[in-house]
């Protein structure tokens, strides 16, 4: 995951080096999604505080200026007639064209203004490679959000486990030794494995391991629920999507939406530029517990946040770097502790700050935390 | 010219059977008030909760139900009736109508308005009324996440305050096109009634999506459908876009008709005819057309693509352009003008000058990248509310400009005065504070500390707004019982025929026939004049020998002004529809007899299936009733008729009904097309076993549709042995249809192992080995929609059996057997769709 922010990759930089002195995106001015509206807001509440101030004053003005009995009013002036076939007035065509034309350019080129700060957020931003970005899986499942890191490489620590224990017991047949786990691609080992796991289920003759849980190894990635964690500067893709409801998802000082649809995938971005904690709120009316659909988006210094993360997966390196000490299912905690670190060091301190403060009622999210729990003790 | 049949406006009887326009105007004007006070003390209940920033006031639930129906209650129960009041009032004397061409069927719509808002208020009481929003977003929509079957009965509220709104749609499409004074075209319309034109053009259309909308929702919830479930391919988008596609355009609905009134009030106390009229008329046809065109721009933020984003921000914008015209075109007529600031200018010049805060706020949404932000915030609550209520500012102008001319009283102006200063400084307590805190999520109860402050000022100015209104009603009471007579025409500077009469103007409004040839109002008094008038004078004036003909006939019989039958079958459908919602079903509880777990039919309440019957026979003695009356609705014989000159009234009325219908198929075929689309446009497996049913009911149908154009011919004729012929060969070949459906269902739900079901609960979910719910869904409720249409048109027809047999009826007259024509047509060629749909493609 890189830290720095790449020179844009998109295909929107003409476009926008095109539209002109107002767009200032040159360079690295504007990265995060605050940037971008903060600019388009100003300019829009200037321009529209003007415009409305000058509106309203003339319309006032006039309302004051022809007011009935005021020595100005044109007493030649055509008035309405009862019973007359309504018809225009005869003058004040031009005025109202002028006026029209102005305001209608005023708009027309503010909208096309935005338009190009449209694709840049559209194009994913200036910022990182969608490659080597995180990349977030977000479901809204009523009334929490579910946090999931798209991430090919690792799987959570829990899952990592059931793996070794397979590997160490002889009832399967995908997975024979430890070092298998460090050939092998990591997330398709784990489909394999759970569904000899299904097999052995249904077969009278053999019996799983007892400590194997099929359930904990069905967490492929790492997730949170109510808190999402992401590291600062950096370009966060997110994947939106509802479990059962129409939400909406919100971190409001982030500048970052997107609708959660049941079956749709809405794809944005956002980058936070500084660390520390963010409301997320949910947009959309989705039940009676709509308003306490909300979480926290915590944003950690990179090395904060790659420490919390690596704590929680494992990958193949670390596996093969350590397995003896990855597997051990009474590690001694008085004793290697370095090397105990790597692996389950901080996911020991997250599981007392995602236990301690609210039930959790995802429980796709438990195994993990669970999990690691278990290891530490 | 007789009262006869009429009771004083004293009695209740008078406002039970009243036809009259204007009689109507009155009632709905009063029921819309009264739903300003429902909606807004529902209003006032979510700013009390909003005072604090946490939940201490109402509970989730309750909050939710508040938000929903209010509004639910002032879009559709309280903007448009109100506007529709005057609309019913004053589009008549405009024009130089004697009444709307289809006074009963006015008077229906109005019961079934009133009937819609009590179902609604009902609902509140049955476990609780709708929770999801306004929008009914899907899947909450669903029983399974608002489960109070108060929330079925606000959906059945909706639909049958729709089929109101459809049929005054066609009465005041009518009217407009073919009741206009001699030599008042279409351009001299005064604005007031060309805004209601453009408006009952674009209900015309939206409100069929809407109906549409309904009845698949109504399936979902009732008979447990899967149009919206959240497993269905795109289905809570489907609903996203066919609420939108009436939404937006609804937007204008509720906007024109406030819109018109501005002009007319500003013209009138300006004293100045309005700058640039014609361009704003153009411009109010450009919006009425591009209102269809922009709807997405409600769901930026799915998963559209960007290339629909930016031809929906393109349309956005181009909608925007129009109203600064109109905006420019109010404020230059101003210039020059005489102003005199009575109480209805005042009020406005407020609605202006919150339309004008409403459209630059609006103007920040049309840029894509800040609605992102915007998006589902209070932002978006602030700017619908400078908009839509800010019109309704001039619509309470509305109010206090027409009072004199609807009640012959005048009202105080100093409390006039005092009622617009408190509601113009209300308002903008109440709204302005919420583009402050707008970063707010909407619909939530629980929001961020630091947005507290502009809250609670928000909710002291929703108390001031709601004073105002105390003000208003209670100085037009005082004006009613003791206020000055007004004159006929109490302000100078008015242009507009209803001012030209006395106030309250008399039952027919006019003493002999107005009449625009000379460029000015004119009371002609067709029986001095030799030839009945019908002289030809050229120019777009429609006359001829036929007309002078009915003139005379004219003479002869009177128009009627009273019906009880109206007002029955408003109570029919209040008592049909609560029975019916009482059919809501829970997940997985439905079952028929006959079928796994059936008898489940037993979980709905006696006290529904007794209010159903009820409704049910009350409804169809109605029907019956309604049907046999004679009553005369004489229409105009000599009328500006431009451009359906040559169609006669009642067809029109069809045509239009028809134009509505091909829309409410439209958006369901348009369902199909979308759900298939999502699933796979070739995975897609349709339902019925054999197409040789499809192609015999097909055939069946055709033929049908050759016989009633035998029947036309032989009621030409005079031939009521052979008219009975066929048109009972119409007939029958309907039920021949419906048989053969009937059977076809039977095989599929009954016979078929395993049970090929409409629901997709526990006892629907065996057939889903071979379909998903949704192929299910689709087929049985599109086909199902149309089989209605097959019912209603055989119930016509063995009504006009009846006629035919017993009162040799159509033999003179053989319009109505075209106009059933018609639309038995228009059901065949529905058919012809549907059938390749669910059988061969």
């Amino acid at each position: 995951v890189s830290s720095t922010i790449a020179p844009p990759n998109s295909g929107v930089r003409p476009v926008l080096e095109a539209t002109g002195w107002l767009l200032q995106i040159g360079g690295d001015d504007i990265a995060t999604r605050v940037d971008v509206f903060e600019q388009i807001f100003l300019v829009f509440m200037l321009l529209g505080t003007l415009v409305g101030i000058v509106v309203i004053t003339y319309t006032l003005y006039n309302a004051y200026h022809y007011r009935s009995g005021n020595e100005s009013a044109d007493e030649t002036t055509d008035r309405p007639v009862l019973g007359e076939l309504p018809t225009g007035a005869n003058k004040g065509g031009r005025k109202l064209f002028l006026s029209f034309g102005l305001s209608a350019i005023i708009v027309v080129s503010l909208i096309a203004w935005t338009y190009g700060m449209l694709l840049f957020v559209e194009g994913g931003g200036n910022g990182a490679d969608p490659e080597n970005a995180t990349e977030v899986d977000v479901e809204g499942v009523y009334p929490r959000w579910s946090f999931t890191y798209d991430d090919d490489d690792r799987i959570p620590n829990a899952a990592a486990e059931q793996l070794v224990i397979a590997a160490q017991n002889d009832s399967f047949t995908t997975i024979q030794s430890v070092e298998e786990i460090e050939n092998r691609d990591l997330h398709t080992l784990v489909d394999e494995v759970q569904a000899e796991a299904t097999e052995i289920e249904n077969d009278d003759d053999r019996s799983l391991p007892e400590d194997f849980s099929s359930f904990a190894l069905s967490t492929k990635n790492v997730g949170t629920t109510s808190d999402l964690r992401v590291p600062v500067n950096e370009q966060i893709y997110l994947n939106v999507t509802g479990d059962r409801l129409w939400h909406n998802f919100g971190i409001p000082e982030q500048n970052v939406k997107a609708d959660a649809i049941p079956g749709q995938y809405t794809e944005t971005w956002f980058v936070a530029d500084e660390p520390g904690t963010y409301r997320i709120e949910c947009f959309e009316l989705c039940g009676s517990q709509h308003s306490q659909m909300v979480g926290t988006l915590i944003v950690n210094e990179t090395s904060e946040f790659t420490e919390w993360y690596d704590g929680r997966t494992a990958n193949a390196t670390e596996i093969s770097e350590n397995p003896t000490q990855f597997y051990d299912p009474q590690p001694e905690t008085n004793g290697s502790e370095q090397s105990i670190d790597v692996v389950i060091g901080p996911a020991s301190q997250e599981t007392r700050t995602v236990d301690s403060p609210e039930p959790t009622t995802d429980h796709r999210v438990a195994p993990a935390v669970t999990g690691a729990a278990s290891i530490e003790s | 010219m007789t009262e006869d049949h009429l009771p004083p406006t004293t009695t209740v009887k008078r406002w039970l059977v009243t036809t009259n326009h204007k009689d109507i105007g009155i009632l709905y004007v009063l029921t819309a008030l009264f739903f300003l006070l429902v909606g807004g003390t529902l209003a006032l209940l979510m700013r009390i909760e909003l005072f604090e920033s946490t939940q201490w006031f109402l509970n989730g639930n309750q909050y939710n139900q508040a938000v929903s129906a209010h509004g639910l209650v002032m879009v559709f129960w309280f903007l448009s009736p109100f506007a529709f009041g005057f609309a019913n009032y004053i589009v008549p004397l405009q024009i130089g109508a004697k009444d709307l061409a289809f006074p009963r069927l006015n008077a229906l719509s109005y019961w079934f308005y009133l009937s819609s808002g009590l179902v609604v208020m009902v609902s509140f009481f049955q476990g609780g009324t709708f929770d999801g929003g306004w929008t009914l977003y899907a899947p909450l929509n669903l029983p399974a996440y608002t489960p109070s079957i108060g929330g079925t009965t606000a959906m059945l509220g909706l639909f049958l305050f729709v089929v109101s709104v459809t049929l005054g749609t066609i009465n005041f499409l009518t009217t407009i096109h073919r009741s206009r004074a001699e030599g008042m075209g279409l351009w001299n319309l005064p604005m007031f009634t060309w805004s209601i034109l453009l408006t009952v053009w674009m209900m015309l259309f939206a409100f069929a999506a809407l109906l549409a909308a309904l009845l698949l929702i109504s399936a979902d919830r009732i008979v447990e459908t899967s149009y919206f479930a959240a497993t269905s391919e795109g289905g809570p988008l489907l609903w996203a876009h066919l609420f939108w596609f009436f939404g937006h355009p609804e937007v204008y609905i509720v906007f024109f008709p406030a819109l018109g009134v501005m002009f007319e009030i500003f013209q009138t106390f300006c004293g100045r005819r309005i700058v640039g009229r014609k361009w704003v008329i153009i411009s109010m046809i450009l919006v009425a057309v591009q209102s269809f065109l922009v709807w997405m721009h409600h769901m930026f933020l799915t998963s559209i693509n960007l290339e629909i984003k930016t031809l929906m921000m393109a349309t956005t914008i181009a909608i925007s352009l129009p109203f600064d015209l109109m905006i420019f075109a109010l404020i230059y007529t101003m210039v020059k003008g005489k102003i005199r600031f009575k109480t209805p200018f005042l009020f406005a010049l407020g609605a202006l000058l919150l339309f004008i805060v409403g459209g630059i706020t609006g103007v920040f949404l049309g840029a894509v990248v800040l609605d992102y932000e915007f998006r589902g915030t209070y932002w978006v609550v602030a700017h619908f509310h400078y908009v839509m209520f800010g019109g309704a500012s001039s619509l309470f102008g509305a109010l206090y400009y027409w009072w004199p001319k609807i009640t012959g009283k005048m009202y105080s102006e100093i409390w006039g005065k005092v009622n617009f200063a408190v509601w113009f400084a209300g308002f903008n307590m109440l709204y302005f504070p919420l583009f402050l805190g707008w970063e707010t999520p909407r619909r939530v109860f629980e929001y961020s500390q630091s947005l507290v402050t502009w809250h609670q000022l928000a909710t002291i100015g929703g108390f001031i707004t709601g004073i105002s209104f105390l003000i208003m009603f209670g100085n037009l009471a005082y004006s009613y019982f003791r206020g000055p007579d007004a004159p006929g025409n109490p302000w100078a500077y008015t242009q507009t025929a209803e001012w030209a009469m006395p106030s309250p103007p008399p039952l027919e409004n006019w003493d002999g026939r107005p009449s625009y040839l000379d460029g000015t109002l004119e009371i002609v008094k067709d029986g001095a004049v030799p030839d009945g008038g019908a002289v030809a004078t050229g120019g777009d004036v429609i006359e001829g020998i036929e007309q002078a003909a009915e003139l005379e006939h004219e003479h002869e019989t009177h128009a009627d002004h009273a019906s009880i039958w109206p007002f029955v079958l408003g109570v029919g459908a209040f008592f049909m529809l609560l029975g019916i919602s009482g059919f809501q079903q829970f997940p997985s509880q439905l079952g028929l007899p006959g079928i796994q777990g059936g008898g489940s039919l037993m979980n709905v309440g006696t006290h529904y299936l007794a209010s159903l019957g009820l409704g049910t026979v009350t409804f169809f003695y109605g029907l019956y009733g309604f049907g046999m009356e004679e009553f005369s609705a004489p229409e105009m014989a000599i009328a500006e008729r431009w451009p359906f000159a040559d169609v006669p009234k009642n067809k029109l009325g069809m045509w239009f009904f028809l134009a509505s219908d091909v829309v409410v198929f439209g958006a369901a075929i348009g369902a199909y097309i979308f759900v298939r689309y999502n699933v796979g446009w070739n995975e897609w497996s349709n339902i019925p076993p054999s197409e040789i049913p499809g192609l015999v009911n097909t055939l069946v149908l055709l033929t049908s549709s050759y016989l009633v154009i035998m029947a036309l011919v032989y009621a030409e004729r005079g031939d009521k042995r052979k008219l009975l012929g066929a048109m009972g060969g119409t007939f029958a070949l309907g039920l021949t249809f419906l048989g053969i459906k009937a059977w076809e269902w039977y095989k599929e739900i009954i016979v078929h192992d395993p049970p090929i079901t409409p629901w997709a609960g526990a006892d629907g979910a065996v057939a889903l080995e071979k379909h998903t719910a949704v192929e299910t869904s689709v087929y049985y409720v599109t086909t199902g929609l149309h089989g209605l249409h097959v019912v209603m048109g055989l119930i016509v027809a063995g009504f006009m059996l009846g006629r035919i047999y017993f009162h040799d009826a159509y033999l003179e007259n053989e319009a109505p057997v075209e106009r059933f024509g018609l639309y038995w047509h228009f059901v065949d060629i529905v058919w012809v769709f549907l059938f390749p749909m669910f059988y061969l493609i």
